[in-house]
This record gives C-alpha cells, sequence and structure tokens, in this order.
C-alpha cells in the first residue's frame, strides 16, 4: 500500500474541492438525465413543470460547480481556466447556458429534439473526459472511450433514479410506473454492464496493471466504490419489484391513483438509491484526487 | 414569442458562445504550446536555453514580473533538469549562485545533489562561467553590464533519495532556486510520476503546498527565505525521458 501522502491531500481544501466535484456531478447528471429521461423513457411526462425545476437546478449546480473548480484547484485566478482542464469547464459552462436560454420549452420538446439533444448531452459528457487523465499516458483511446461510456452510462442512470424520485415524492399518480419501470429496468441493466466494463478498463490503464491497481490508495477507494454501488444494485432491485408491485395492484384498475403512503414508500426507495448514489458519486470525487501516477 | 423571452434568449446563448470560443481558444493555446514543447525536445540539447518543456509560463514571478520561476522535470535516473528565470526589481552587475541544499542535510540521503552543465543567459546572451564546483562553495558571477532578467540551466545531480520501503521507483527531491536575491519563487515540478509537493520551511499549516494541473505540479509563489520544496515522485521507466 503506497503512503498517504498521496497527490492532493490538503486537508480543508482538498475537502472542499471533493465537495464541488459531488456538486458538480449532481448537476450533470441531473441535466443529462431528465433530458434523456423525457426523451427516451416517458416522452409523455413533458407536461409536469418538476422536470424543468430538475434541469434548472442541475444547471445552476453544474455552471457553478464548474467555475469555482479550476479556481479552488489551481488557484491562479484567471490562468485558471487555461490549459486543457480549464477548456473543458468553460466549455461545460457554455453548454449548460444552453439550459438557460431555451428555459422551460427545453423539456416540452426533449422527444422531438431528440438529436440535438443527444448532441448536447455527449458535448457535456466530452467536456468532463477533456478535462480527465484520459488524455494522458498510454492507452489513450481507450481510456477516451471507456471514460465517455462511463459517464454516459453514470448520467442516464443516476439522473433517471432522480427524475423517478422527483416525479413519485410529490405525487400520488403511479400509472405511469407499469409503463416507464421497464424500459428502465432495462437501462439499469445496461447501464451497470456498462459501468463495470468501462470502470475496470479505464482504471487498469490509469493505474498500468492489476498488481499496481491493487497495490495503490486509488485502488482501495476503487473498491469502497465497488461496494457501495453492489449495495445500490440490491436496493435498486428490491426497490423497484416493489414499486412495480404497488402500482400493479389497485393503481391500473382505478386508472391511476393510489394512496399517497404507496407512492411515498416507493419514493423512498429509489430515493435511497439514490442517496447511496451520492455516495458513488463522492468516492468518484476522492478518485480524482488519489490517480496513481502512470 | 415576447421580445423580452427573446431577447433573454439570444444573451444566454451569446454567453454560451462566448464560453465555448474562450474553451476552443484555450485548447488551441493549448495543444500549440505542446506542438512547441515536442519541437523543443526534438532540439540538439545545445538549444535547450528555456524552460523545460510543460512548465512554459507566460506570465508570473520570474517571467513578467519580479521573481524566481524555477521549473524542473525529473530523468530515470533522479536528475533533474531545471530551468530558473530570475527577474530582479534594480539592475545587478553580478550574480551569487549558491548549491542547493539536499535532503542528506536532513539525515535522509548520503550525498550532496551537484549542479552540472550549468548555463547562464542573460537576454539570451551566453555568459561565461568560472571553472570552479558549484558542489562545494557559492560563486560569484560578474556580469559585463547590469541586468533584471537572468536565465539559468542546469542538471540536478543525485538529487533523488529513494524512498524504503516504497513502491520501486518513489524519491524524495529537494528543490531551491541557486538564486536566492529575488522574490517571490514560484516552482514548477513537470512529470506524471509527481506525487505531492511539500514547502518544509513554511509554517506546519501551510506545508502541504502543491497544486496540480496537468503533469505540472506548482509551489508558490513563495517567499525567497523559504523556497525550498520536497517532491515526492515516481521516476519515469528507464528509456521514457
Amino acid at each position: 500500500m503506497s503512503p498517504l501522502i498521496a497527490a492532493g491531500d490538503d486537508g480543508t481544501l482538498a475537502a472542499l474541492l471533493a465537495l464541488v466535484r459531488v456538486v458538480g456531478y449532481v448537476g450533470f447528471v441531473t441535466m443529462v438525465g431528465t433530458t434523456f429521461f423525457l426523451t427516451w423513457l416517458w416522452p409523455q411526462g413533458r407536461v409536469r413543470r418538476v422536470f424543468w425545476h430538475l434541469l434548472l437546478a442541475g444547471a445552476i449546480l453544474c455552471f457553478i460547480a464548474s467555475a469555482l473548480l479550476p479556481l479552488l484547484d489551481a488557484r491562479a485566478g484567471w490562468s485558471s481556466y487555461g490549459g486543457r482542464e480549464g477548456a473543458s469547464v468553460l466549455a461545460r459552462m457554455g453548454l449548460t447556458c444552453i439550459v438557460f436560454a431555451f428555459g422551460a420549452r427545453l423539456p416540452v420538446y426533449a422527444h422531438t429534439l431528440w438529436v440535438p439533444i443527444s448532441l448536447w448531452q455527449l458535448a457535456l459528457i466530452g467536456t468532463y473526459v477533456l478535462g480527465s487523465d484520459a488524455w494522458e499516458g498510454p492507452w489513450m483511446a481507450v481510456k477516451v472511450v471507456a471514460a465517455t461510456a462511463h459517464l454516459g452510462a453514470t448520467a442516464v442512470w443516476l439522473g433517471g433514479l432522480l427524475t423517478l424520485a422527483a416525479v413519485l415524492i410529490p405525487g400520488t399518480d403511479l400509472s405511469f410506473l407499469p409503463g416507464v419501470l421497464p424500459r428502465f429496468g432495462v437501462l439499469v441493466r445496461v447501464s451497470v454492464v456498462t459501468l463495470v466494463v468501462s470502470g475496470l478498463l479505464h482504471a487498469l490503464a490509469i493505474a498500468g496493471g492489476l498488481r499496481e491497481l491493487v497495490d495503490s490508495d486509488y485502488g482501495t477507494v476503487l473498491l469502497m466504490k465497488m461496494v457501495v454501488l453492489g449495495a445500490m444494485l440490491l436496493l435498486g432491485s428490491a426497490g423497484r419489484r416493489y414499486a412495480v408491485r404497488l402500482a400493479r395492484r389497485p393503481v391500473t384498475d382505478t386508472r391511476g391513483r393510489t394512496r399517497p403512503s404507496s407512492a411515498q414508500a416507493a419514493a423512498v426507495a429509489v430515493g435511497a438509491e439514490f442517496a447511496l448514489a451520492v455516495g458513488v458519486l463522492t468516492a468518484t470525487a476522492v478518485l480524482v484526487n488519489l490517480a496513481p501516477a502512470v | 414569442m415576447p421580445a423580452r423571452v427573446l431577447t433573454l434568449r439570444i444573451a444566454w446563448l451569446a454567453v454560451a458562445a462566448a464560453l465555448v470560443g474562450a474553451a476552443v481558444y484555450a485548447v488551441l493555446v493549448d495543444v500549440s504550446d505542446e506542438s512547441d514543447r515536442d519541437t523543443q525536445d526534438r532540439a540538439p540539447i545545445i538549444q535547450h536555453t528555456g524552460p523545460p518543456p510543460a512548465a512554459d509560463r507566460m506570465s508570473g514571478p520570474g517571467v513578467t514580473t519580479v521573481g524566481v520561476h524555477l521549473a524542473a522535470e525529473p530523468y530515470a535516473t533522479g536528475d533533474l533538469e531545471v530551468a530558473e528565470r530570475v527577474r530582479f526589481a534594480l539592475p545587478v552587475s553580478g550574480l551569487t549562485l549558491s548549491p542547493p541544499s539536499g535532503l542528506a542535510r536532513d539525515g535522509a540521503g548520503d550525498k550532496e545533489p551537484q549542479v552540472t552543465q550549468l548555463q547562464v543567459d542573460i537576454s539570451g546572451q551566453p555568459v561565461a562561467l568560472p571553472r570552479t564546483s558549484l558542489a562545494q562553495i557559492p560563486i560569484r558571477i560578474e556580469l559585463d553590464e547590469p541586468t533584471t532578467e537572468v536565465t539559468l540551466r542546469y542538471r540536478l545531480v543525485a538529487a533523488a533519495v529513494r524512498s524504503s520501503p516504497a513502491p520501486a521507483g518513489r524519491v524524495l527531491v529537494r528543490l531551491a532556486p541557486l538564486i536566492s536575491d529575488a522574490s517571490p519563487v514560484l516552482v514548477d515540478l513537470v512529470g506524471k510520476g509527481v506525487r505531492n509537493l511539500v514547502c518544509p520551511e513554511l509554517p506546519a499549516k501551510d506545508q502541504v503546498c502543491g497544486s496540480r494541473r496537468g503533469n505540472v505540479w506548482t509551489a508558490g509563489p513563495l517567499p525567497a527565505d523559504f523556497a525550498v520544496v520536497v517532491a515526492q515522485l515516481d521516476l519515469p521507466d528507464p528509456g521514457t525521458s
């Protein structure tokens, strides 16, 4: 095990950096997840204001965190926005401004404008890849593809979870669940496979081999992340089964109305899964600081 | 669509375009710098009179303001290629170069680092050096005419102390400018193997002083009296540097 004097251990500043990264990730997955949810999983839900609120909140979080990150990381004033890392946050802030520009119209037309919205999502993911260590060292092509797939899978899964929770928590109408949950289930399975394969490839490429990965702080935090991910999968699976059961019982028979407690129970399961997801994002933020030298 | 909404939309799109444009510009400048650095890497060693590749700075202490910019890059042997750019507040007629103290003085190693292959230039003009060993004593270089800008280029030999027990190739290196008459000091250490920088002369709460940007780690600006940086790094494999 390498000594704990790892890269970027700077007490408060390191914690603050990790926090800003997590906030930025949450904003990013909220934006991509919400638009993906409306584009592919539930276009009929576009009339609900909650989606616009989610999208706006995600954009604000992502914009502010992106603006702060280079200043805290490089501590070099305007020069902090130079280089590849600076370019990536500037591009991300620019892409986020598109949400502010189109406002509440964006979720409404998400389904019909799926081509530009998909390109916008891909560009947002690209900004994270551009600022990452995927561009350095050997196996660059593998790392870039793996990082893109990893971020995309993370965003559509976690963003989808958040969107689902946001619809379930305030409402009692579960009529959409039987239609949406099977599609979301497929999405989760594809996302998990993508996450595991791309994550493993990327970690091996970054560390320089299996032995190097195991024998590093980076490997330890990665293992913690995998444990939280496993817990998240178990909880998510149980929660979705429970939600489907709730939805199919009296709900479909009475055309979409059930007891508030039932909807809230389903929301709690999804919410808990999302809380674990924030744990995964936190581990990811820590991993950024512990990436071993190659 | 109401005019107010349209105006707002155009304004936000203009901001978005400006930010994306700035991002493209930052990438182009970065790529251009890398291309220049690649060219410098392929050039004969005699032409290496500027700073080491990836730490090129366009502004800051030693470059556009008074102070020292120290840029270093490790070789597989543990030696360091160092470029030291100095800007004085007032013209100086001579330079005093002090040998760097090594980790050996802290009881961590058995040899003092030595400066070899020293080159000095003033505004691009090379300076003839005395044949005194920099390893033993400070040397004084008298200049033909006063100057405010000096560039040193040298190799720091035996500067690395291997950590033990530690992964193979992990070392500690101590860095400090040869010229201590200018302040502040900004230190850039270039390399993918750099893990951390510590400034042991600073108060305890400030000693973890490195910040990373790509493969460049930076410490400072530091006051000249406290401008000592200890780096923990994994040396590049032989044949890769």
